[in-house]
């Protein structure tokens, strides 16, 4: 009797478990998204990256404060410790204490909550199942790229959605990046521990530059003086995200903007014959050109000329990915309009509107899908215009920093 | 030795620093022999300039620019409207100049920031994802500003 008694009593138990929904790997990615949003943390981080002299081990203290205030103390390797950085959100300032120097620089940013969709797009992305980090129980997910670009696994704190630990892998460095919070507190962190030391006698210096964002190629052309170029196609995954103008000394730079929803890319256009080619680097051809590839951290680069510009791709990408997007950078205004031309006939769609398109930042296969579905008429994000599709991205954008706005105040 | 203090000299004997980096400047000298030496150098190569003699400009010169900008022959006797054309060449020559020297400046920075230009502006103003990992971005940003502001890491400074 007592038996049956526990048998129905455990068939209830799982019953009830049944009836819970499990985490999803959507779920999670989500959770991990809306963390900085909603939860500060305390941590000592440990990551190991590509460094100046080969693989480097950094150790941090980090504080995060929500939604957007960062600190961090770098503890080693010794070329780092000592350095201290705080993130406001709108600046971040470097304190060099054996410099006696402060820097002042642009912010990394806030969590973009938009480039969601981006990555389930542009990735598969799994759950493994859970782990223990830190002491914390964790949801492991896999991240996928449908491109070449590097394999992802993030431990998600399965309470805050803080992630305690990630790796990064891709085929020609293998797993190339790893970062473990090896002691982690979720108690609320104080605003004064943000406050920027300003010892007395410290030099400031501002690297804050100057940098003009526009809507489209055009108009950037015009902020640069000279044409600039955008790739007639993209890797997997990856979409055109924004341009900007920025300086170079007296010289003006076009850059361009890419991202996969996870990782970024900015492809920089500059005449030739006002900045140099950066020396070093591991030489390698691009159609008929030269490029040199460098690497910094996790970050590669392709700098090379073609057509009387100086053109460089930067991001966290096997150089193959790279050199894709360098193959399909043509300065040649004739092979733009011949190809201009091309897709037109192909779409039955007049020049100018695939024109226009390019003038947005598309690449070509993005706007024959456009084409191709506004003349099927599905019923897909594809088959909106791009300047609607700017429009629905801005009006998606302020809808969540009005919903991040009223989740943080008190 | 780094260039930010080369720079820094030579701003320095030119008149271009301010009262704090004038200080500072003469501290470093008074430290660093080497760099008294530089600086030495510097105003040796700027007392030679200073020591040629000017030079006239060329008749044949200001008739090659007035050609160039009106397309037709100076007038032997220079009139207002010449004189304001000769301005106006003098000043086109000075920007083309100043374009030249800044162009090649920027083409020495290249070789002197290497690639940390575009790193630093991809890191500070690229689009990182919302999971991109910001610790090991601060590092490429912070280094970067480093090597842009020509200041040395804090390990070859405690060198």
């Amino acid at each position: 009797m007592k038996g049956l008694v526990l048998l129905a009593a455990g068939l209830v138990a799982v019953a009830g478990a049944r009836a819970q929904p499990g985490p999803t790997p959507l779920g999670v990615l989500r959770g991990a998204l809306e963390a900085p949003l909603r939860t500060d943390y305390e941590a000592i981080q440990v990551l190991t990256a590509p460094g100046p002299n080969g693989p480097e081990t950094v150790r941090a203290a980090v504080w995060h404060r929500r939604p957007h205030t960062y600190r961090t103390e770098f503890l080693a390797p010794p070329r780092l410790a000592g350095r201290l950085v705080v993130d406001d959100g709108t600046y971040t300032w470097q304190y060099e204490p054996s410099l006696h120097l402060l820097v002042q620089a642009p912010s990394l940013g806030r969590s973009d909550l938009t480039l969601l969709g981006q990555v389930l797009d542009s990735h598969t992305v799994r759950l493994l199942g859970t782990d223990v980090v830190a002491g914390r129980q964790a949801y492991l997910l896999s991240l996928l790229p449908h491109g070449p670009g590097p394999t992802r696994r993030m431990w998600v704190d399965r309470v805050t959605g803080v992630v305690l630990k990630s790796e990064a892998a891709d085929v020609e460095r293998g797993v190339y990046f790893t970062s473990t919070f090896t002691r982690v507190s979720f108690l609320p962190v104080p605003q004064e521990l943000f406050r920027v030391p300003r010892p007395r006698g410290v030099r400031v210096l501002k690297l804050t530059g100057e940098t003009v964002r526009v809507r489209t190629l055009s108009e950037l052309s015009r902020q640069v003086g000279f044409p600039v170029v955008a790739p007639r196609e993209l890797p997997p995954g990856f979409r055109f995200r924004s341009a900007r103008a920025a300086a170079w000394g007296a010289t003006r730079a076009a850059v361009l903007e890419f991202s996969d929803g996870f990782s970024g890319l900015s492809l920089f256009q500059m005449p030739a014959q006002r900045v140099g080619d950066p020396p070093g680097g591991e030489v390698m051809r691009i159609g008929g050109a030269v490029a040199r590839a460098h690497a910094v951290g996790t970050l590669r680069l392709l700098v090379w000329e073609r057509g009387g510009l100086r053109l460089a791709v930067v991001g966290e990408a096997p150089l193959a990915l790279l050199r894709e997007v360098a193959l399909s950078v043509d300065p040649d205004p004739s092979a733009e309009a011949r190809r201009v031309q091309e897709v037109a006939r192909w779409a039955g769609a007049p020049a100018d509107r695939v024109a226009e398109l390019r003038d947005r930042g598309l690449s070509f296969s993005e706007i024959r899908a456009v084409l191709r579905s506004k003349a099927t008429g599905e019923a897909s994000l594809r088959t909106v215009s791009a300047s609607s599709l700017v429009e629905e991205l801005e009006r998606f954008q302020r809808a969540v920093r009005s919903w991040a706005s009223s989740r943080e105040s008190p | 030795m780094n260039r930010r203090w080369e720079r820094l000299v030579s701003a320095y004997l030119d008149g271009e620093v301010t009262p704090e980096e004038r200080r500072e400047v003469e501290t470093r000298l008074r430290q660093h022999p080497d760099l008294q030496q530089l600086c030495e150098e510097l105003a040796q190569v700027r007392r030679l300039l200073q020591s040629l003699p000017p030079r006239e400009m060329p008749q044949e010169l200001e008739s090659r620019i007035l050609q160039a900008v009106r397309g037709q022959r100076p007038r032997s006797k220079q009139t207002g409207t010449g004189r304001l054309l000769w301005a106006a060449a003098g000043a086109a020559a000075a920007v083309v100049l100043f374009s030249w020297v800044r162009g090649g400046l920027d083409r020495l920075r290249a070789a002197e920031t290497g690639v940390h230009w575009f790193v630093w502006e991809h890191a500070a103003r690229g689009t990182p994802g919302p999971l991109a990992d910001r610790t090991v971005l601060q590092v490429a940003l912070t280094d970067g500003s480093l090597v842009l502001l020509g200041e040395p890491r804090a390990s070859e400074e405690a060198r």
